[in-house]
């Protein structure tokens, strides 16, 4: 695949740390089992220039680290919360642009055979009714 | 550029920005308004979270405060806050009345001063209470815990119409848009008579700055396809909230004769806390939001508790750590129950611009306000343990839904941004009534308050615009 927004080794990157993420089970799909990548543009395309180059130099770094290491520096960013600012700073802002990405793409379900939502029991719905729209704007008005 | 000189040009078309438009243009005015977001209606909203995060709101989803201490969700759509709020409509109680008053010295700021402002507003728009037997499992939880634990709740009333809860119908399919219309959004309320009143809508278009030589205001924007363009105004209304007023007028050099432009920001820090239980609670099915903490010693401890809930991104952001462990937890987010503190923040933040225009926001919690939001992270502990949860998430992320101040009312111009008309200090056609004119953090959801006081800020400015 090709992104507007990441080069083909920040793909790669978004991949390997996706899959550090969300590696998947015998219910969910890995990452990148499930195609959420594929529609990263949908979301970077409105994220601020600033912080997409955080993201874009972070997966430039993940695309030369191996999974081990990936997986470590998610744990700081999780626990470095305690630590102090402004390196607490850094690690939240790290935390919430790599598991904000991945998290948003992975549970929109957007895959070709969509089974999170399924997976996790999510069954939310609206019954779209037509019959009675004309009259609800006109009251409305 | 548009040589047309509008009786009013309207930056943003939020809450604020659409009743005034509403009421300018059904007394005849000529009106134009400018907004940043898209313009959707019920067949249109998103149906995802990557699109609804990315094209709802500003920063494709949140921004960050300086520190990436609290995260800030500024919606950017036609409709603003009424498209994707959870429609709580609560008057401010003496409380935050007074508190105002205090701070700003404007007489009005009152129960009865703005008791027919309220009135009205509440004219404009229908209001229910979610009937009892339609409640789900997460508000049952919520009524239970203040039950056993002598706290006060309250029914919960929303601006919508009819949910038509016996078709089934989940609400929070409606955070990206209320695909039936029972939400009161504005464009179907009051901007849908302003734009059959004549007003013109320009969405996708953000302002820039504002120039004005006493007569004529002159905003510059560019649209999202980096087409430059020009609006002329007799007067000009600023809706576009806290960090977007804020924003245009620092970034056209309002700084210098208004001193505290961009002080005394609040945003009501909030925090969503999860209760896991072992039976299913399905917080996601029926009605999003039905009861409130209505217990005065909360009130008086600073913070509100909300019976709230997330989509399933959302969730899994609040949901600490990664890997086999949180997707083990994801797939029991059916069992999961939320609470959500609200803190009535005190410590005021600032909003500055880079030298590239863009927002930076400086906000914190203090001790006092730390303590605030711990006290309310012990009375959810109570709700949940005392309703049987077996675990509990205590939610690590602020949020800031509630952005208010930046231009904040007052009599004193040293002191304040905006006067008691409504107006600019030191201007004569520069208005603002939305959020950004709060004086401080009143701790109750803030949306009927800005309906009721931009019908204010619009009678003032119709009886301004009287020969």
């Amino acid at each position: 695949m090709t992104s507007k927004h990441l080069t083909a080794a920040q793909l790669i990157g978004l991949q390997k740390a996706g899959d550090v993420v969300v590696p998947g089970d015998g219910e969910l799909p890995s990452f990148s089992r499930s195609g959420a990548i594929e529609h990263v543009d949908r979301m970077l395309d409105y994220m601020y220039e600033t912080d997409l180059n955080g993201v874009k130099a972070l997966l430039t770094i993940f695309r030369f680290l191996p999974r081990l290491i990936i997986s470590w520096i998610m744990s700081l960013t999780e626990k470095g919360r305690s630590l102090p600012e402004p390196l607490a700073g850094a690690c939240r802002m790290a935390n919430l642009g790599i598991k904000g990405v991945v998290m948003t793409l992975y549970y929109s379900d957007l895959g070709p055979e969509p089974s999170v939502l399924k997976a996790i029991h999510w069954d939310s719905k609206i019954v779209e009714r037509d019959d009675d729209l004309e009259e609800r704007v006109s009251e409305a008005g | 550029m548009s040589e047309t000189v509008y009786d009013a040009v309207i930056v943003g078309a939020g809450v604020s920005g659409s009743f005034i438009a509403d009421e300018l243009t059904q007394a005849g005015m000529s009106c134009v308004m400018l907004e940043a977001g898209k313009f959707f209606n019920r067949k249109t909203y998103p149906r995802n979270e990557v699109d609804a995060n990315s094209q709802l709101y500003w920063g494709g989803g949140i921004e960050l405060n300086h520190d990436a201490s609290i995260g800030l969700l500024r919606p950017k759509v036609v409709g603003g806050g009424s498209i994707v709020n959870q429609a709580l409509v609560d008057r401010f109680d003496d409380d935050a009345l007074d508190s105002w008053r205090e701070a700003s010295a404007v007489p009005f700021l009152s129960s009865e001063g703005l008791a027919p402002w309220y009135d009205k507003a509440e004219g404009r728009i229908c209001m229910q209470n979610v009937p009892t037997k339609y409640r789900n499992r997460n508000a049952e939880i919520f009524r239970q815990g203040f039950e056993n634990n002598g706290y006060q709740w309250a029914p919960l009333r929303r601006a919508q119409r009819n949910c038509h809860y016996e078709d089934g119908n989940d609400c929070i399919e409606c955070l990206w848009g209320c695909r039936i219309d029972s939400k009161q959004s504005t464009p179907v309320t009051v901007l849908r008579r302003a734009l059959d009143a004549g007003l013109r809508l320009v969405p996708e278009i953000e302002a820039q700055g504002v120039t004005h030589n006493g007569e004529i205001v002159v905003v510059s924007a560019v649209s999202r396809s980096g087409e430059s363009q020009t609006f002329r105004g007799r007067r000009l209304v600023l809706a576009s909230g806290a960090i977007g007023n804020s924003k245009l007028l620092l970034r056209s050099g309002f700084a210098d004769r208004l001193p505290r432009l961009g002080y005394n920001f609040y945003t009501h820090p909030q925090y969503m806390n999860l209760g896991v239980y072992e039976e299913p609670v399905n917080a996601h099915k029926g009605p999003l939001q039905s009861l409130k903490s209505a217990d005065p010693g909360f009130r008086r401890s600073g913070f509100k508790l909300e019976n709230v809930y997330g989509p399933p991104a959302a969730l899994a952001m609040l949901v600490p750590g990664f890997g086999k462990e949180h997707q083990r937890r994801m797939k029991q987010t059916s069992h999961f129950a939320c609470i959500e503190v609200a803190v009535r923040d005190t410590h005021p933040g600032r909003i500055r611009v880079k030298r590239n225009g863009g927002a930076v926001i400086e906000k914190s919690l203090n001790r006092e306000d730390a303590a605030r939001r711990d006290r309310g992270l012990a009375a959810v502990r109570n709700i949940f343990l005392s309703t049987g949860a077996r675990e509990i998430i205590p939610g690590n992320i602020a949020i800031g839904l509630h952005l208010m101040g930046g231009c904040n009312m007052g009599t004193d111009p040293q002191r304040s941004v905006v006067s008691p008309e409504f107006r600019l200090h030191g201007t004569k056609n520069i208005y603002a009534a939305d959020s950004s004119i709060f004086p401080n953090a009143p701790g109750i959801n803030p949306s009927l308050t800005i309906m009721a006081l931009s019908l204010k800020g619009a009678e003032q400015i119709l009886a301004e615009a009287r020969p």
